[in-house]
């Protein structure tokens, strides 16, 4: 019984049966763990969503206890779950103990004798061991020493080899003390140098703006590396390998180089090429196994530098800021990213923030991202994802709708970022499936992008969220470049693709291309302009310099550096620094022009210009409070007055002369200029240009009591030599000026915009880019009395979408808004009225004048009375009407008031009496209003009775000016120099008096203080009452003139009497400004 | 099975507390200490244990009875003290008790730590073959043992010799206590454990059923200290009582391949080729020491970077450097005591220095280690009859339950010949329990 009870196969049955049941417990814990619902209680989805609620509405009493409930029941049922796990696993395992018990005891009792097979004969085992056994200890001896390199390559020592940086930047930061504290979304910018400086500089990718063109003058054409003609040095670049591109800053150039190993950054003299300093990057954390082309290297992208320190990223993700003696400011590391070409973006700086464009793996990977990074600290400001795959192109830092914007073009979107937060902004579908390599360019509201395997586009980056659809303004399929960025010169955009064929596009229009050039070798580096002419440098070290035209691309001249050249060119002053594999170079001359020289970086008076916003205020004093706007309407602060409708508020103003001697003075001005003198207090402003040299442009500011020059100063055009489409008559000087009291603003053709204070130094100054415009821009700066400053930029085709007005502070330049214009380009000028309630900024254009809120740039009203005109005259504002024309338009007498399309409620009346002007403004009296063609006819129309038209005058002359009205007489200036004044009456035009100036003008005349300025083509004349009569009008006239330098504080104690609005609509509009209601507006008008 | 236990250990899984209740968080606490008597039972238990062992080894022969004893060890030190104190992790604290003179290592733990060896040194390696907890694991497990080539085994078997050095200069550093951090067999024990572990275990589980022995023998390195004990222990296993008639059964039953077959007369060339071997391998033995010292330098940064103040000061700097964003909870309640981050790192960095040393140290022990191995299989010691590896051989005694002669001793059978032929092919199936009409057992 005994031995059948313990029989085998009763031992292997129970061996068999708690293998079964282990097997069965095993697999209830795990049915129980897959029918769970959650890994811990809080996850439960129910209690997930009580929570929710809970928070969403924190006072729900009851909704807490019903929480607390589930809390309690989903904790008492996670454990007993956990019991039930654990007693089943230490059933099963005594199952399993049970069924090796069984099963040995099963084999036990049924062993079997092992078979051993004959051994064959040979060498016995230990010969075998002998000889195996050294193979074996050899591949265990290989395996522990691959071991410990996997070990090594992995666990690379993360700190530092000397710890003293560690603790010197540990210290330095606290040094920083506040800085440190401060909330990761503020940015500390320490003392970067002016926006002016950092844009004559060459100190990212590409230029400041990331367009590869230069404001720089003499940059040499030719060069013998042989004799060494126009060669100011070459250095060996006997360092490590790097593609980057160099970077200069004042005396420094910048490179980077690395491999594997290490990676470094080097510092040259700019003046002789000689390495100053040459950093390893220090506590570099391991670089594992870095994916890279062997042709990207470790070290492709391009640096940065704000001016204080040059910041250098490489292909394992070392991201390091080194100041410029050479120290080490701090360090990052991005990790290694997924990038089967390596990392090749370059570095962008901005105001103090650093921008990575950190493309990687693949779109739907997650792991792209933009940084920012602080810049002096290295703090991550933020960091966004980016929905796009891998990518080598670098991001643009512009100012667009109201704010500044990082721009990164990827596989498969175009983004738009906030550098304050970086939030997307807007997207545009581009460069799919491309290895994007080519990086985008920025032009007077136009973003090109565009990758070889999908389209490059033209999209107009405004809006929000996916603006795919309206914002592509031209597309093409042909030339794309794969590696090259696109250049925009003049009016083309020029591609260059890997295989040298050089395309060139209309940049507006798009369309088929205009032409192509085969240049015959490869091309990586990027094309680069500079006075007018492109740079291009071949793979094989081949130079072509030429210039572009509509026919085609003309070779000024082709030059060879005799290696191997992938990156960019740097352009400084009369040089051209090129990093070839080899080799650093340096072309160009010793004699550079002062007016460029980088020695001069430090004078603001001759702010740079390159197409990056630069609203950063200077070092400078702090501005005085604003004017109280009483001293507006006294002065004389923009085209035909503060509300540029021409009326005076002088009464003593001469009508005219006899001879010449009864001028107060006469100034030569020694620049043309079509644009028009502005007044404050003893300052006159306005601006010439020479038109044989684009590069410089100059505001002269003269004493209006003296006409003494006080000062004059010069300022760099940010296209340099290239020339800029005006007119003859409009000229590189047409915009009249704007002043609010403090700061002098002019604005020229090519789109700069500067603000000058009143003792001549540049204030901020940035460009709007260079416009669409056949005759250049010639529409004039509009200023209101809170100091915002208003420019109407129309431009291009209505349907390019381009025009806009645009508004900035004017103490700082901050962008205020922009409010996009369905017009075609325009000459005409912003005017500023109060309505009484609010300021409005009024603008004509082609088919429509429209009121704006100035607060906020929102449109409020609008009236089609302009179709089919190429506007020219401003709107004239007067007495709550405003009276608009154009030639081949009517002139529309309009109502101000309503919202919205008004063309049928406001128009108070229409006349379509034909030869109105197209250039000179109207001028609307009490009475009348007087229509000055270009020909000189002079048309009156009754304004009271539906503009009826009384009669017409014809002068016989061109006529440019505007004319102006002070008191009941208007002041027509001809283009040969004579001045009419008349009296306009109901009947008739009553001729009062003709003088003669000899001299061309085109210029309208202004007035203040009872004077008259009038600018000719060489001089500026001042005609008033004598002194002693002056005097009587306590004007401020007669006192002594202000030497230069004064500052605007003296000024400001000598301004004269603040005179009191006589026009009751002025009135109205300084009750405006100062915030009254307008029941404090009605009381007054009682 | 695995993925059972490791559902089972997943409450090791941390969630909040609950939030909406006064619930008393516990307060950790430092566990009651054994007493005196606990260990004294424990080295008692261990005494006798060994005792015991070698007893059923040496004189019983009796592979019944060390099974017993195995599966009473795996259940005593196994899962009721669940595996600790052990004398492979007690290797440990001794190290550490040399290395830091403020460490004072328990009483019980020296005793675990030196009484397996004296018995080594003694009886060989009872200790392995039925009083450990882990080699009891795998013994049990062990269902069908394949048999490795012995060059594979030799060369394995050196991975404990490292693997010892490692664990002293980790122990001796206080940067870990390796043995015990990678025990596969103790989240068994314990029943918990986190997921790796687990998942470790169960793959050193599964090889045992088909590797006699894995952890023991390549891996263990208190193994490793009483392999080269067990080499020059005063007694050592016999496996035939008497004259062993080359069956060849031992060898093929012995799943550690401790079992070596006599050996052939050799060839003049190959005698040659076997005298030029050790020549060389004298020749290159420092050579490769010192090579190996070099690459322990070259290591000692990845070692260092296994220490708990290093890979702290590495967290502060991959935090400093934007490489990491999230803060561990080390790193968090480090930068909470606001000591300096330069502190840590000047720590860390003398961390650093004192593995440049150990790290070479490392490397010469490996160096020494492979060295030896290599002078060792070219020597060539005759045998001429099958012999028990000292240092391989666990003791576990399948082989006398297999031995004919140790059957025939045995008076389960009456002659070799009923079990072998004459040539050696054996037969039939193995008499398992002593016939009635047996003579008794006489001494062994």
């Amino acid at each position: 019984m005994r031995n059948k009870f313990f029989s085998y196969r009763a031992v292997l049955s129970a061996a068999i049966i708690s293998g079964c049941f282990s097997l069965l417990v095993g697999s209830l814990i795990v049915i129980d763990f897959v029918n769970r619902e959650a890994d811990t209680p809080v996850d439960t989805p129910q209690y997930v969503a009580l929570r929710q609620q809970w928070i969403d509405d924190p006072t729900n009493v009851a909704l807490e206890e019903e929480i607390r409930d589930l809390d309690l029941k989903l904790r008492k049922k996670y454990f007993r779950n956990r019991d039930f796990s654990r007693r089943g696993a230490i059933i099963m395992l005594y199952g399993i103990l049970a069924t090796l018990l069984f099963g040995k005891w099963a084999a036990d009792l049924k062993r079997l004798i092992p078979s051993p097979t004959v051994k064959p004969p040979g060498p016995d085992e230990d010969e075998k061991l002998s000889r195996h056994g050294l193979i074996a200890l050899a591949a265990l001896a290989a395996g522990i020493v691959l071991v410990v390199v996997v070990m090594r390559q992995k666990d690379e020592r993360l700190l530092p080899t000397t710890l003293t940086h560690a603790r010197s930047t540990t210290e330095s930061e606290s040094d920083l003390g506040t800085a440190a504290a401060i909330p990761s979304s503020r940015v500390v910018v320490d003392d970067i140098p002016a926006p002016e400086v950092y844009a004559r500089s060459w100190p990212r990718f590409r230029g400041p703006d990331g367009s590869g063109r230069s404001i720089h003058r003499q940059i040499p054409t030719h060069w013998d590396l042989e004799s060494g003609e126009h060669v100011l040095w070459r250095t060996d670049l006997d360092l490590l390998p790097g593609n980057g591109s160099p970077i200069v800053f004042g005396e420094q150039v910048f490179l980077s180089g690395a491999d594997k190993a290490s990676c470094e950054v080097y510092c040259f003299d700019l003046s002789t090429g000689q390495l100053v300093w040459r950093r390893e990057v220090e506590g570099r954390p391991a670089s594992g196994d870095v994916e890279l082309f062997a042709d990207t290297g470790f070290a492709a992208s391009t640096q940065a530098t704000d001016g204080r320190r040059v910041y250098s990223i490489f292909a394992d993700g070392t991201l390091v800021a080194f100041d410029f003696e050479g120290v080490q400011v701090w360090l990052k590391s991005l990790g290694v990213p997924q990038n089967s070409y390596g990392h090749a973006s370059s570095l962008a700086v901005d105001q103090g923030q650093l921008y990575v464009q950190w493309d990687q793996g693949d779109e739907d990977d997650d792991l792209s991202k933009l940084y920012c990074f602080d810049g002096p600290t290295g703090d991550l400001v933020w960091d966004t994802p980016r929905p796009v795959s891998k990518s080598w192109t670098t991001p643009l830092v512009v100012e667009l709708d109201s704010r500044r914007q990082v721009i990164c073009i990827a596989d498969p979107w175009a983004i738009g970022y906030a550098v304050t937060d970086g939030a997307e902004i807007w997207r545009v579908r581009c460069m799919e499936g491309t290895d994007g390599g080519a990086s985008p360019v920025y032009e007077n509201g136009l973003v090109f992008a565009g990758n070889d395997g999908d389209d490059l586009i033209a999209f107009q980056p405004t809006g929000s969220g996916d603006i795919t659809e309206e914002a592509v303004r031209w597309r093409t399929d042909w030339g794309i470049p794969n590696i090259c960025s696109p250049l925009v010169f003049q009016e083309w955009l020029l591609l260059v693709d890997s295989f040298g064929m050089l395309t060139c596009y209309d940049k507006v229009a798009g369309g088929e291309a205009l032409w192509e050039h085969d240049l015959g070798t490869e091309f990586s580096s990027s094309p680069s302009s500079a006075e007018g002419r492109v740079y291009l440098f071949g793979d094989g070290g081949q130079v072509v310099i030429g210039t572009p035209a509509a026919e085609g691309f003309e070779i000024v001249s082709e030059q060879d550096l005799g290696e191997r050249c992938v990156a960019s060119p740097a352009f400084q002053p009369g040089r051209i620094i090129v990093r070839g594999v080899d080799h650093l170079f340096c072309f160009g001359t010793e004699t550079v022009d002062e007016a460029v020289n980088p020695d001069q970086a430090g004078d603001d008076s001759r702010g740079g210009g390159a197409s990056v916003a630069m609203a950063a205020p200077l070092d400078v004093a702090p501005l005085p409070d604003l004017p109280p706007p009483e001293t507006f309407q006294t002065n004389w602060p923009s085209f035909r007055g503060l509300e540029g409708n021409g009326i005076s508020e002088a009464d003593q103003v001469v009508d005219g002369w006899d001879t010449l001697d009864e001028a107060l003075w006469k100034t030569v001005i020694d620049l043309p200029g079509a644009n028009s003198p502005i007044v404050w207090d003893d300052r006159l402003f306005l601006t010439g240009a020479d038109p044989d040299q684009p590069a410089v442009r100059s505001v002269f500011c003269l004493s209006s009591a003296t006409g003494e020059l006080l000062w004059k100063t010069s300022i760099p055009s940010s296209t340099g030599d290239q020339v800029v489409k005006t007119s003859e008559a409009t000229g590189l000087a047409a915009p009249t000026m704007a002043t609010d009291g403090r700061l002098a603003y002019a604005i020229f053709p090519n789109g700069d915009l500067v603000a000058l204070t009143f003792d001549g130094h540049v204030r901020w100054q940035k460009t709007l880019g260079l416009p669409e415009n056949h005759y250049g821009h010639a529409s004039s700066l509009a200023i209101a009395t809170n100091g915002v400053l208003v420019v109407q930029w129309d431009q291009g085709r209505a349907k390019d979408k381009l025009s806009k007005l645009v508004a900035f502070d004017g103490a700082t330049g901050e962008l205020k808004w922009e409010a996009a214009r369905d017009v075609p380009e325009s000459w005409c000028s912003p005017v500023i009225i109060s309505d009484g309630e609010k300021m409005q900024v009024i603008a004509a254009g082609d088919p429509f004048v429209a009121g704006y809120d100035l607060e906020n740039g929102d449109e409020i009203w609008r009236v089609d009375c302009l179709k089919n005109a190429e506007v020219g005259p401003t709107p004239v504002y007067n007495e709550n009407e405003l009276f608009v024309t154009n030639d081949g338009a009517d002139l529309s007498c309009i109502r101000l008031g309503g919202l919205g399309d008004v063309t049928e409620s406001n128009i108070v009346w229409s006349s379509d009496w034909g030869g109105f002007p197209d250039i000179c403004s109207l001028l609307a009296t009490p009475d009348f209003v007087l229509s000055l063609d270009s020909y000189g006819l002079l048309s009156c129309f009754d304004r009271r009775e539906g503009g009826e038209p009384l009669w017409e005058e014809d002068f016989l002359t061109d006529f440019n000016a505007s004319p102006i009205l002070v008191g009941d007489r208007a002041y027509l200036l001809g283009m040969d120099g004579d001045l009419y004044v008349i009296k306009p009456e109901r009947e008739k035009c009553v001729r009062v008096r003709t003088s003669k100036l000899n001299e061309t003008c085109v210029a309208s005349p202004a007035v203040s203080q009872n004077r008259l300025f009038i600018r000719t083509a060489k001089h500026l004349y001042s005609f008033g009452m004598k002194a002693d009569k002056a005097s009587s009008t306590q004007r401020h006239n007669s006192r002594e003139p202000i030497p230069p330098g004064a500052n605007h504080a003296d000024q400001s104690l000598q301004a004269p009497p603040v005179a009191q609005p006589k026009s009751r609509f002025l009135a109205s509009r300084l009750r405006s400004e100062r915030g009254e209601t307008s029941a404090a507006k009605i009381s007054s008008d009682e | 099975m695995a993925l059972s236990l490791m559902i089972a250990s997943a409450h090791a899984e941390v969630f909040p507390v609950p939030t909406f209740r006064d619930h008393a968080i516990p307060t950790p606490s430092v566990p009651d200490v054994d007493g005196y008597v606990l260990p004294i039972i424990d080295i008692a238990i261990l005494v006798a244990a060994l005792s015991l062992a070698s007893y059923f080894t040496l004189v019983l022969r009796s592979r019944r009875y060390l099974l017993l004893l195995t599966l009473a060890s795996l259940a005593y030190f196994g899962f009721y003290r669940q595996g600790c104190v052990c004398p492979i992790g007690a290797t440990q604290n001794v190290a550490l008790g040399f290395a830091d003179a403020n460490y004072v290592v328990p009483v019980t733990t020296v005793a675990f730590f030196t009484l397996p060896l004296i018995f080594t040194l003694i009886f060989g390696r009872t200790f392995c073959g039925s009083v450990c907890p882990l080699g009891a694991m795998q013994e049990l497990v062990a269902i069908r043992s394949m048999t490795l080539p012995r060059w594979l085994e030799h060369s394995l078997g050196l991975v404990a010799y490292i693997y010892l050095g490692a664990a002293v200069i980790f122990a001796a550093t206080r940067t870990g206590f390796l043995i015990c951090r990678y025990d596969p067999f103790v989240s068994f024990f314990r029943m918990d454990g986190n997921n790796g572990l687990l998942v470790w275990g169960s793959i050193m589980m599964a090889l045992a059923m088909v590797v006699g022995r894995p952890y023991c023998r390549f891996l263990c390195p208190y193994g490793a200290i009483l392999r080269v004990l067990g080499a020059v222990s005063k007694y050592k296993l016999s496996i035939p009582p008497d004259t062993c008639i080359n069956c060849q059964l031992c060898e093929d039953v012995c799943p550690y391949g401790a079992i070596h077959p006599p050996t052939s007369e050799q060839e003049s060339e190959s005698r040659k080729r076997g005298k030029l071997q050790l020549k060389w391998s004298l020749v290159l033995a420092p050579l490769i020491i010192a090579l190996f010292g070099a690459l322990g330098w070259f290591a000692s940064i990845s070692l260092a970077n296994f220490h708990p103040t290093v890979r702290l000061a590495n967290q502060l700097q991959l935090e400093e450097l934007g490489v990491t964003e999230d803060y561990t909870e080390e790193s968090e309640a480090f930068r909470n005591t606001g000591v300096p981050i330069a502190e840590q790192q000047d720590a860390a960095d003398k961390i650093h220095h004192q593995f440049r040393t150990l790290g070479i140290w490392l490397g010469l022990w490996t160096g020494l280690v492979l060295a030896t191995k290599i002078v060792y299989i070219s020597v060539r010691i005759p045998r001429y009859d099958y012999q028990a590896d000292r240092s391989g051989c666990v003791s576990c005694g399948r082989c006398y339950w297999y031995c004919p002669v140790e059957k025939q001793r045995l008076g389960l059978i009456d002659d070799v010949s009923e079990l072998v032929q004459i040539d050696g092919a054996p037969r039939g199936t193995l008499p398992s329990s002593k016939p009635a009409n047996a003579p008794q057992e006489t001494s062994a």
